[in-house]
């Protein structure tokens, strides 16, 4: 299986801490933050519509027209999210590559066999003064077939879905972990389903499901760029994952909607084992409680503690009422060692 | 051809007796006041998987769910007012607290199946008819049917959440009846007792189907 390459940060003008990607504490979804002269930021663009540039160079099967207009439509699935205010701008063709500093937000391909299991990736340049997110690049690895056949195609990845994904980490969101995998030879992992786009690991070649946000996609850009009454008209969750009496540290909690089936999820993101989840619909939610297990916890943050994967998945013994507008209060779930 | 005649006999004198008790038991209230209690049968909300997406687009559960809403048991007080001797108008309030049910099974990671519970606080307010026809009325039993429409409010645990919705009924009944032997402002006390099929929609339902539960009503009455 070939893997999405996290995100990576390029530091300029100053050398930014090496920390800087670290997933924000207590917002709803995964996103990112760093800290520049010792202030913290967490990663979005502040003006919007985000201009961006593609590379005037096609692969094989796909010319740069076909994946300029690919691209256009993943950036327009995420734009059409009613609670979210982000917009995206096609500013033109370039000569660039994507991972060139120069100041422009660049998708195109490159070829990288080396990188065997990575689909793509998208780098960033934040401005070591302000803080400012100033550049996004996404690459697509050429070393793979690409597909924009609108059904898809056998044996080729969907261009439109990748750059979904892609687009997801442009804006500032980290990986979802909701999604179930298996082992499969030689180490990799094999996806048996997932419910984000934002899900580390692709499904696999020919499939073009992923063009379509979940309601975790959709709660993540919403909690990042928020339309006129997304806090209003939706809640969140908070508390704290405890072990015989002590905190979890990246534990995946999910919230389920019994009424929807939609779920939406999060980590407890420190050692006190606290979680927060936003973008939630009003309304009682379950909550289940899982270890890490369906990806390389690197797939999802870098932090300096060890991340707790030895506790059995588990419900929350009570149905956690969401308010509109508000948050549920601190509620305690309790695991046990596996 | 003989047990054809001993039939229709059989329902004349029922008739006229019925129309003789009649005449002994007119109900000569105006106003009933009741207090009582009623159960309200469970109620099926949702069974809603925990899909994820496969390659290809279909379907996999992560577990399986199915939301009820509890029987509950609660108080419920009643004022009506005679139009007729056939029909009555009446108000009730019934309060009844209750909660939310979830069941997660079938957990594909080994999650063992696990009952999850949110208390809900239930109102209503009803407003309907009621018909006692006077041929089936005797001096101490009273027959009588019943329907309507409401007003429903669900509160969620901790008040957190307010979920609104309407309820219909139709159902059955038994008055037993006592008439004190000098009626003066009080003209009759006794037991009420009704079987009624309760629709309820919208609240705290994931959409606004219409879902029947079974309700029992017992409760004392006095006549002014």
């Amino acid at each position: 299986m070939s893997w999405r390459r996290s995100t990576r940060m390029k530091c300029v003008l100053v050398a930014l801490a090496l920390a800087c990607l670290e997933p924000t504490q207590a917002f709803a979804y995964l996103k990112f933050g760093y800290e520049v002269n010792g202030k913290e930021y967490t990663l979005k663009w502040t003006t919007t519509p985000v201009r961006y540039y593609v590379t005037d160079a096609g692969v094989p099967g796909v010319t740069s027209t076909q994946f300029q207009f690919a691209v256009a439509s993943a950036f327009q699935t995420w734009e059409s999210v009613p609670t979210a205010s982000i917009a995206y701008e096609f500013a033109g063709f370039t000569r660039s590559l994507p991972g060139e500093d120069d100041g422009r937000t660049t998708l195109g391909f490159l070829n990288q066999p080396d990188l065997d299991r990575v689909l793509a990736s998208t780098s960033y340049l934040v401005d070591g003064e302000s803080g400012e997110l100033i550049e996004a690049d996404i690459f697509f690895n050429s070393a793979f077939s690409w597909s924009v056949a609108p059904a898809g195609e056998r044996g080729k990845w969907d261009l439109q879905s990748i750059a979904l994904h892609e687009i997801g980490h442009l804006s500032g969101l980290g990986h979802s972990a909701i999604g179930e995998t298996e082992v499969a030879g030689g180490g990799a992992r094999r996806v048996l389903s997932t419910g984000a786009v934002m899900f580390p690991i692709a499904l696999g070649s020919g499939d073009i499901s992923g063009r379509t946000l979940q309601p975790d996609d959709i709660a993540g850009i919403s909690d990042l760029y928020p339309d006129g009454g997304f806090n209003s008209k939706t809640g969140s969750v908070s508390g704290r994952i405890t072990k015989n009496g002590q905190g979890v540290f990246g534990a995946h909690v999910v919230a389920f909607d019994p009424k929807t089936g939609q779920m939406v999820g999060n980590f407890s993101l420190n050692t006190n084992g606290d979680f927060s989840i936003a973008g939630l619909q009003p309304g009682p939610h379950v909550l289940r409680v899982e270890p890490i297990d369906d990806a390389d916890t690197d797939s999802f943050f870098e932090m300096s503690e060890p991340i707790d994967l030895n506790f059995r998945v588990a419900f929350h013994d009570r149905l956690v009422i969401v308010p509109k507008g508000g948050d549920s209060g601190a509620v305690a779930v309790s695991v046990v060692p596996k | 051809m003989r047990r054809a005649r001993g039939v229709v006999l059989s329902a004349l004198v029922f008739i006229g007796a019925s129309t003789n008790l009649f005449a002994q038991t007119a109900d000569v209230s105006r106003l009933e006041v009741s207090a009582g209690v009623r159960w309200i049968g469970p109620l099926d909300l949702a069974s809603v998987p925990a899909n994820e997406t496969t390659l290809g687009g279909g379907h996999r559960a992560l577990f399986d769910s199915t939301t009820t809403l509890d029987h509950s048991f609660g108080g419920t007080v009643t004022v009506g007012v005679r139009l007729s001797q056939l029909i009555r108008v009446e108000g009730a309030a019934v309060y009844s607290p209750t909660q939310l049910i979830t069941r997660v099974t079938a957990d594909t990671e080994g999650a063992p199946d696990t009952t999850i519970t949110a208390p809900v606080t239930q109102v209503l307010v009803e407003g309907g008819v009621l018909a006692t026809p006077p041929p089936w009325r005797t001096r101490h039993v009273s027959p009588f049917i019943t329907g309507g429409i409401g007003y429903l409010r669900q509160l969620n645990d901790g008040r957190t959440l307010v979920e609104t919705g309407s309820s219909y009924y139709v159902g059955g009944g038994l008055y037993f009846l006592r008439t004190p032997a000098r009626p003066g402002r009080l003209k009759a006390t006794g037991i009420r007792a009704d079987v009624r099929a309760l629709v309820l929609k919208d609240g705290v339902a994931p959409d606004s189907a219409w879902r029947a539960a079974p309700a029992i009503t017992a409760t004392f009455f006095m006549r002014f």
